[in-house]
């Protein structure tokens, strides 16, 4: 009787330990690319993302995730038992509406030595340049950028990616056979009237920045159609 | 008196005992982790963008260009600071929880390690301050070897009491990817949120099992 006892004792703290491995129930590791999103499983509210699913019966089950600002997705989610399905969503956020078209930026168009000044005018299907001494013209349509990233340009050799913060570079596009880099700026509007490229450059930073994001949106707003065209 | 009753008896409370605590002890320890020293775990994230470097390898000279691509409607502090948490939370060494506004911490000043005085820790409610700094994402684009993602973070345990740096591990992961920065970036930059995603998944794994080795 006393050994039946002690045995009981010892297997007691094992006991859930049995339960777990005998489980036969499953768990979803749900994130979103957003951050906090309301999570529903199979129609039911469960919380926010991230979070882990437990005792998830195993099976196809439907995950919902909605957030203000973004479309809703919703995806299928196979469960297996006593393994955890993990679930990395992106979610669409709904599109801010673009500016008034054509957008104008002074700008400083790169040159592989030196640069030049002149006008850009950005609008929906297109970039357009001018220099100031009408030398330099481009007519740039979104859909031929290749890419499009915050650089100075290319170097003989540079350091570890890791590293360098981008906000001080320009907005480069790569288009067939060439890239094309621009700083946007503003001008001092007391500046006496002359050559745009002998007057004062201000936000060339905040500018530039702005510049880029609204090439980026047309950009990437242009790639879905493009793909469209290539598979055709 | 049989000779097997007689010899069996000496030894029998011996071991009754000894399988009772060990009952014991089983019991007690879900009190012993009441007992655990707290961490309250910082992080700085030094860059919100992938830095690539687009590398062009001709005959007789090399071409590189930095190019700064933004990671948009990502919450990378969130996503780093969620999978760190989970990922502690199985170290049962510590009481782990996230930095709060109670403990003054400042995540970028404690990160720069060669500024770092032992006042900047003194004002934390618990034992010890895990320091994760993440330096960036980025990603090669190569003409020979293989493109890649990579993620540079490091981990650093100081000890609230005396400031001292109790130890400090580098993570470096990476994960490959197409090397197409057009594809890298279509249907909302899909696949970079993916290749951050599984980076960060690895930085966390690459922690886990190098703070196994740590001791203190």
């Amino acid at each position: 009787m006393p050994r039946m006892l002690l045995s009981i004792l010892l297997l007691l703290p094992l006991l859930p330990r049995v339960s777990a491995l005998a489980d036969d129930t499953g768990s979803i590791r749900i994130k979103a690319d957003a951050g906090e999103a309301e999570v529903f499983l199979d129609g039911k509210g469960v919380g926010k993302s991230p979070l882990t699913l437990t005792g998830v019966t195993p099976g196809a089950h439907q995950v919902t995730l909605t957030r203000p600002g973004y479309e809703d997705h919703e995806q299928q989610v196979q469960v297996a038992p006593g393994a955890t399905a993990k679930v990395f969503v992106m979610m669409k956020a709904l599109r801010a509406e673009l500016p008034k078209f054509p957008v104008q930026y002074y700008a400083l168009h790169q040159h592989a030595a030196g640069a030049c000044n002149g006008i850009l005018t950005v609008t929906a299907e297109a970039l357009d340049y001018k220099s100031s001494d009408g030398k330099d013209v481009f007519h740039i349509p979104i859909d031929d950028i290749k890419s499009l990233s915050r650089s100075m340009g290319t170097a003989w050799w540079t350091s570890s990616p890791l590293s360098t913060p981008g906000e001080y570079a320009g907005c480069r596009l790569e288009i067939p056979g060439r890239s094309l880099g621009f700083f946007a700026y503003e001008q001092d509007p007391g500046a006496p009237a002359g050559p745009i490229e002998n007057r004062a450059k201000f936000r060339q930073a905040e500018k530039t920045k702005e510049l880029f994001e609204l090439v980026y949106r047309l950009w990437m707003d242009s790639l879905p159609r493009r793909q469209k065209t290539a598979a055709k | 008196m049989g000779f097997g009753s007689s010899a069996r008896r000496p030894h029998a409370p011996t071991l009754t005992t000894m399988l009772l605590l060990m009952a014991l002890a089983c019991a007690v320890l879900p009190l012993q982790a009441q007992s655990q020293p707290q961490v309250a775990v910082v992080f700085n994230l030094q860059s919100n963008d992938l830095t690539v470097i687009d590398a062009k390898y001709r005959v007789f000279y090399n071409k590189f260009e930095k190019k700064t691509l933004p990671i948009q409607g990502y919450d990378l502090r969130g996503a780093i600071q969620d999978e760190f948490m989970t990922m502690l939370a199985a170290d049962t060494r510590y009481k782990w929880r996230p930095a709060e506004a109670e403990d003054k911490l400042d995540a970028a000043r404690l990160a720069d390690e060669k500024h770092r005085t032992p006042e900047m820790v003194s004002s934390a409610k618990a034992d010890r301050v895990l320091v994760v700094d993440v330096v960036g994402f980025g990603a090669w684009v190569t003409g020979l070897a293989k493109d890649r993602m990579e993620v540079l973070a490091y981990v650093t345990m100081l000890d609230r009491a005396t400031g001292r740096k109790l130890w400090k591990e580098k993570i470096f992961e990476k994960v490959g990817f197409s090397g197409d920065l057009q594809k890298l970036q279509a249907e909302d930059q899909k696949e970079m949120k993916q290749g951050i995603n599984s980076l960060i998944e690895k930085a966390c794994q690459a922690t886990k099992t190098k703070m196994a080795d740590n001791k203190v």
